[in-house]
């Protein structure tokens, strides 16, 4: 990854982060998604903060990454944005930050790498934290015709 | 995935990755297919399980659990990325251990309190490990069951809501703990 051209930011309490989720993994009927969904990688839970994305964004994005090892797209259509507090992720014990982590990969970026300036990373998760991660989250439904639309035209 | 390199197609082209995902698909089938559940109702009413070795004795009243196991078979043909990231899948060790874990502590609740758990959700993390997970009316607890420095564990956090008579700790996936066992009834 190249240095981002963005300053890293301190994220206020205030805030919001945006976890996109799987609809596989969401309890069908509840729409409460797994505690499995905030099992965090390497770096931490990836997450966006609201100052630069909306749900919308979000998903355009994701509509523009290559799957896992893949040189396919992933489709917006099959995941479900959940909505954390970050004052209220930052009480729970163990919790150890909510870190402003964006990702440049180059201006333009490569095709299915897209930056986001946006990427945070909640760090210091267990059992505990993700039980309750998965009580705080709250559905946040976006207009996903538009979604599809803008992905269809920057793909 | 024995004998299946789902990380080799990471430098092939289009069909050198459909071909390492056919081929992962047909390991993850042949698993499925090797794998023994058996499940039936006794002549005096319990449930005789079979779990690959493992017998169980149940009682009836823990059908949910059994039927909530049986389901969580899916997740054993889960491939690689099956979260559209770079997800791990389940290995099948790490599921039986699960249901092992579930029945274990299912059957010492019933024997000591005459109470019958409530089936949990039964979910495959993204790091291979698998996740036991309970809402119930007064208490709410997630258990993951995990290999770590080749010992099979189960890290578990409940409390009654609102961090009420918190439980949290480390226990080997393959014992029944009373202490713990004490505490589940109030997943019920």
């Amino acid at each position: 990854m190249k240095n981002a051209p963005w300053e890293l930011e301190l994220i206020p309490d205030a805030s919001n982060v945006y976890r996109l989720i799987p609809s596989h993994m969401v309890k069908k009927g509840s729409r409460i998604p797994a505690e499995s969904m905030f099992v965090p990688d390497a770096d931490g839970l990836s997450v966006d903060w609201d100052k630069y994305a909306t749900p919308e964004e979000s998903l355009i994005r994701t509509g523009l990454t290559f799957r896992f090892n893949s040189q396919e797209f992933k489709d917006p259509a099959r995941f479900m944005v959940f909505k954390l507090h970050v004052g209220q992720v930052r009480k729970l014990e163990g919790v150890v930050e909510v870190n402003h982590t964006p990702v440049f990969h180059g201006n333009p970026p490569p095709t299915g790498r897209p930056n986001n300036r946006s990427h945070s990373s909640v760090t210091g998760t267990d059992e505990e934290v993700r039980l309750k991660l998965r009580d705080a989250a709250v559905e946040v439904m976006a207009d996903i015709v538009r979604v599809l639309e803008e992905v269809k035209a920057k793909r | 995935m024995s004998g299946v390199n789902v990380a080799a197609g990471k430098n092939r082209g289009w069909r050198g990755q459909q071909r390492v995902k056919f081929f992962a698909r047909m390991e993850k089938e042949k698993q499925l297919s090797l794998l023994k559940i058996e499940a039936m109702l006794s002549s005096s009413g319990t449930i005789q399980m079979q779990l690959e070795g493992q017998s169980f004795s149940l009682p009836k009243e823990l059908s949910a659990i059994v039927q909530e196991i049986e389901n969580s078979k899916t997740i054993l043909s889960f491939e690689a990325g099956w979260d559209a990231e770079n997800a791990l899948p389940v290995d099948k060790e790490i599921w039986l251990q699960a249901s092992g874990f579930l029945l274990r502590y299912a059957l010492r609740v019933f024997n000591l309190f005459s109470l019958a758990l409530d089936a949990p959700d039964i979910n495959p993390c993204p790091n291979g490990s698998i996740d036991l997970s309970w809402r119930t009316k007064s208490a709410r607890m997630l258990v993951n069951i995990r290999k770590e420095n080749s010992e099979m564990l189960a890290f578990f956090y409940g409390d009654l809501y609102g961090n009420k008579m918190p439980i949290k700790g480390t226990v080997p996936a393959g014992t029944v703990e009373d202490h713990l066992a004490c505490w589940m009834k109030n997943l019920v």
